[in-house]
């Protein structure tokens, strides 16, 4: 019974990594607009993981073209929320990986901003 | 309404030829044809549609698991536009203020105001208190006004009695009270 239980965690596994691939591609697409941006968005973070690094800078790429600045700081907020209780191991990383794009495109963190008390 | 709004997410969802088109990209990409547009539009005023949010309803909720609702927090008034305006330049160009008034056009409560304590839970405690003394004050109400008076049987000498009766009898003498008194020391067996 322990045999069965692994497989289909490895196999909802690999479909939930499926699935945040073609997500991932969908936000990577250059001429992407603000229903897929949001449903994409909506869709990662429903998802059990931290979006990753990459995730985060499609994200923001794609707010950028679409001149949408609380986009790209409610979805940072949404990324911190994800942590969840792990949040002091894991968000600094991600942060840090970030940094050079928050500050070439001029996006302040929510703390930067005062959104979080 | 519902299922006419998830047929337009999925028009929308099925356009990769923009992929092969030239065009520039279009801002207010949510398309939406007249019938929806006079269902959703009195009920939004003028709030500009967004996306798909949480199940495809034109609605504004605060939630963790869905950052970005389907619409505008709030109505797109001349000051916003302004905003929107400056907010297609370089966003250091943006001050502080300005970035937190687009951030609550768009959004009414952040991710730490969803989850700040409320309190609540003093009242649900103080609810729970009153109706354990709500309980006590009923239970004293029974016993006062409503059961009979106790049986007569029920104190220490009638027991005693009883017992004392049971051991003269030799009731249980094998298994039971009388295999565990000692007749000749007339005490209790060790």
């Amino acid at each position: 019974m322990f045999r069965i239980s692994l497989k289909a965690s490895t196999s909802l596994h690999n479909a939930a990594r499926q699935c945040l691939k073609a997500q991932a591609g969908a936000i990577c697409r250059p001429d992407i607009d603000h229903w897929e941006i949001r449903k994409a968005m909506n869709d990662i973070t429903a998802e059990d993981l931290v979006p990753e690094p990459r995730i985060i800078f499609a994200a923001f790429k794609a707010c950028r073209r679409l001149n949408d600045y609380s986009l790209a700081v409610r979805y940072l907020e949404a990324g911190q929320w994800k942590c969840g209780a792990k949040k002091s191991t894991i968000w600094p990383w991600v942060l840090q990986e970030i940094k050079p794009t928050l500050s070439e495109l001029g996006i302040l963190t929510p703390e930067e901003m005062g959104l979080v008390s | 309404m519902s299922s006419q709004l998830f047929r337009v997410g999925l028009w929308v969802a099925k356009v990769p030829q923009r992929a092969l088109s030239t065009s520039p990209v279009c801002a207010t990409s949510v398309v939406l044809d007249q019938k929806l547009r006079d269902e959703i539009y009195p009920k939004i005023g003028n709030r500009e549609v967004v996306g798909f949010g949480i199940n495809g309803y034109a609605s504004y909720v605060d939630r963790c698991e869905f950052p970005c609702p389907a619409i505008r927090f709030k109505e797109s008034t001349p000051e916003i536009l302004k905003l929107r305006e400056k907010e297609k330049g370089d966003w250091k160009t943006l001050s502080l203020d300005d970035k937190k008034a687009l951030y609550r056009a768009s959004f009414c409560q952040t991710y730490s105001e969803i989850n700040a304590p409320t309190g609540e839970w003093k009242f649900i405690l103080a609810v729970i208190l009153f109706a354990f003394a709500g309980s006590g004050w009923l239970a004293l109400y029974m016993r006062k006004f409503v059961y009979p008076p106790p049986v007569r049987t029920l104190n220490r000498e009638w027991q005693e009695h009883t017992l004392q009766r049971m051991l003269d009898q030799n009731q249980g003498a094998i298994m039971g009270v009388s295999s565990k008194w000692d007749y000749e020391k007339q005490e209790w067996k060790q």
